[in-house]
């Protein structure tokens, strides 16, 4: 019966199907660092400046997604920079950093012409236009950056936990935090077709806060993260094709339900 | 175009025109006037939920408007419904951060996005509706100033002005709550209501800005220019002054310029004003700014390294280091075949005296010592009395 459901599937909706769940799976695994290490600015920043790597990708005339990872990791450095300077606190920082950026792309988009980029792709996502070659990317970049979790798990639960009783055991805080930014922009990079510039912190965060009351260690919340994610974008989907819906919003507003149903369910907790 | 934005930035563009761009300049100043609480209380994260939790009251308002006979494209009514899901948006956020376990920016990236999405799913489906004047209902995501007319303008200068009003009303509260709570505290005031009246002045904001922004940046007209004013000076009603005039400058220059460029987004062009005011601050702000710093690491590193060649050379040797070397040879201590001059010697000898006495100093009043600092490069014949160094040079007590 499911196999039947699957094959009369149209080929978008089977594409963007898989392509949606295999980034809400790296996105839930990601996003339980992200609520934990409170990063859901840091990442918002990140994402609002993925639009300037579109611009740029399109005027260098290279892959878009490669313009997205680079900018993603200036603006990380950029980020880490600032902040040592202690002229400001971290959240200004990140509202200037994260408008400027947008700001910035915004302008660069509407130069490369409006032609050859919907904008309104960029910024909310079309899940519904993934081609093959997408796919080849999300689970490309997908299993690199669940590769690269798993072997700095460890170090980055320890940092998370404590930084100082972590660097005396020998974690190298600095390396772990850097590979974590860039895992970071490459997540962000993947996620852009599916919900778009301004959502994206939204896939990330929200399932892993859904995962976090059920979850007793970080490993069971990165899995019913994925889990979460995975059945938003399955809703998110199927509202979007029944109600003509845009697809990154939907998806959004459905792992919100999701969110609040988990809230209503009684949960044991530890002493 | 430099002539067109020569008359447009001198108000000599039309009536139109003009009303826009002073409309746009003072929401400028009130962004950058109330920015500073926000700013000093540090709640960039909160006004950028609240900017973005009013797009589903703009479709809401909209839809109600169509429902009562009209356009829907009243601004008040808009702004009236963007200002109630604004507020909904902030009591979310509080009662998930009350009553779940989910740290607080987790709760606001949250709400954010899922009252964003929310609206942008109405609004596609106020795209799919044959209403008439939709349309512009798309420029209150990325900002227009194109498509204002001059009532709207009016609409938006007046309201700003009398946020600003407010403000100014309130500075000496908020300016206690931002530095000493505890003080404001005991004055007798509600911190929590001056947080609200706060967050109701940021609201009004975001609300007058919307159509000449866009939701998505307007916060930034409030994050933007206070951190700019705060490489400038230390003082409160300088910052909120400072922090005006930057929000109107971006509003003036950042207007004109959209007025010449229709096709570009008002709002990215508005804020790019603002950042570029952010980046010049950063730079060339002389006391906090990078160069301003890199200047005075530059001097401390010379000063240091000119203590480092006397004192090495007042124990016999040469500077130990290029640096070193260098200034030393600069000021005429080494001659060309790197002998020792005798001013050198002096300066040396005089050196030597300075760090022993300086060093008595620091073992025997070690609490008075801290108060200076080992580089400033003081002598100490200039901060101790006589008698005091007197005492250094004898024996101890």
């Amino acid at each position: 019966m499911l196999m039947t459901t699957t094959i009369t599937m149209p080929d978008f909706v089977l594409y963007a199907l898989v392509a949606g769940i295999g980034v809400a799976i790296v996105m839930g695994a990601t996003g339980v660092f992200v609520v934990w290490r409170r990063m859901a600015y840091f990442g918002d920043t990140l994402a609002h400046s993925a639009l300037l790597g579109v611009a740029i990708g399109f005027l260098l005339g290279i892959n878009v997604n490669i313009g997205i990872v680079g900018v993603c990791l200036t603006i990380a450095i950029g980020m880490v920079y600032l902040r040592s300077q202690r002229h400001l606190a971290e959240d200004t920082l990140l509202g200037i950093l994260a408008h400027s950026s947008l700001a910035l792309g915004l302008v660069s988009v509407s130069f490369v012409s409006a032609l050859r980029i919907d904008l309104m792709t960029y910024l909310f996502g079309d899940i519904l236009s993934v081609t093959p070659a997408d796919i080849g990317w999300v689970y490309g970049g997908g299993t690199v950056a669940l590769g690269v979790l798993a072997w700095l798990w460890k170090d980055l639960i320890a940092i998370t936990v404590h930084e100082d009783l972590a660097r005396t055991e020998g974690v190298n805080v600095l390396r772990t935090q850097i590979a974590f930014m860039t895992l970071f922009a490459l997540v962000i990079a993947m996620a852009m077709k599916i919900v778009g510039i301004l959502l994206v912190t939204a896939l990330l965060i929200i399932p892993a806060a859904t995962a976090r009351r059920f979850s007793r260690t970080p490993e069971q919340m990165a899995v019913f993260a994925a889990i979460a994610g995975s059945l938003s974008v399955a809703l998110g989907l199927q509202s979007s094709l029944m109600w003509d819906l845009p697809s990154g919003p939907a998806i959004v507003v459905a792992s919100a339900l999701i969110y609040v149903v988990s809230i209503a369910l009684p949960v044991r907790r530890i002493a | 175009m430099s002539e067109e934005l020569y008359a447009v930035l001198t108000f000599q563009a039309g009536y139109n025109t003009s009303i826009v761009l002073a409309g746009v300049i003072a929401l400028g100043i009130g962004g950058g006037v109330i920015g500073v609480f926000s700013f000093l209380r540090k709640r960039a994260l909160i006004s950028d939920a609240i900017s973005h939790a009013t797009l589903p009251g703009i479709a809401i308002a909209f839809l109600i408007g169509i429902a009562l006979g009209g356009t829907g494209r009243n601004l008040a009514l808009l702004m009236a419904g963007a200002a109630t899901t604004g507020v909904l948006g902030v009591l979310c956020v509080q009662w998930i951060r009350d009553y779940t376990r989910l740290p607080e920016d987790t709760a606001i990236g949250t709400v954010l996005s899922v009252f964003f999405g929310l609206g942008i799913v109405l609004l596609s489906h106020i795209q799919a509706l044959e209403a008439a004047g939709q349309a512009g209902l798309n420029s209150f995501l990325l900002g227009s100033t194109a498509a204002l007319t001059a009532g709207e303008a009016q609409l938006i200068g007046g309201a700003s002005l009398l946020t600003i009003l407010i403000a100014l009303l309130l500075l000496k509260e908020f300016g206690a709550v931002a530095f000493d709570e505890g003080f404001a505290a005991a004055q007798g005031w509600r911190i929590a209501r001056l947080d609200l009246a706060m967050i109701g002045l940021l609201l009004a904001i975001v609300a007058i800005g919307l159509k000449t922004v866009g939701l998505v940046l307007i916060i930034a007209l409030v994050i933007i220019p206070p951190a700019s004013a705060r490489f400038w000076t230390e003082k409160l009603g300088r910052l909120v002054a400072l922090s005006g005039l930057f929000g109107g400058l971006a509003g003036w220059t950042g207007g004109s310029l959209s007025a010449l460029l229709p096709d570009m987004p008002a709002g990215a062009v508005i804020v790019l004003a603002a950042a570029t005011i952010f980046a010049f601050s950063l730079m060339f702000a002389p006391r906090r700014g990078v160069i301003g710093w890199a200047v005075r690491r530059l001097k401390m590193r010379l000063r240091a390294a000119s203590v480092r060649g006397l004192l090495a050379m007042a124990d016999g040797y040469l500077p130990p280091d290029g640096l070193s070397y260098h200034v030393i040879r600069l000021r005429g201590y080494i001659d060309g075949d790197a002998r020792i001059t005798e001013s050198g010697r002096r300066a040396a000898a005089e050196m030597r005296r300075q760090d022993r006495l300086w060093q008595t100093y620091r073992t025997r009043h070690p609490d008075a010592a801290l108060a200076f600092n080992p580089l400033s490069g003081l002598r100490i014949e200039d901060v101790l009395s006589a008698d005091i160094i007197a005492a250094l040079e004898g024996p101890a007590r």
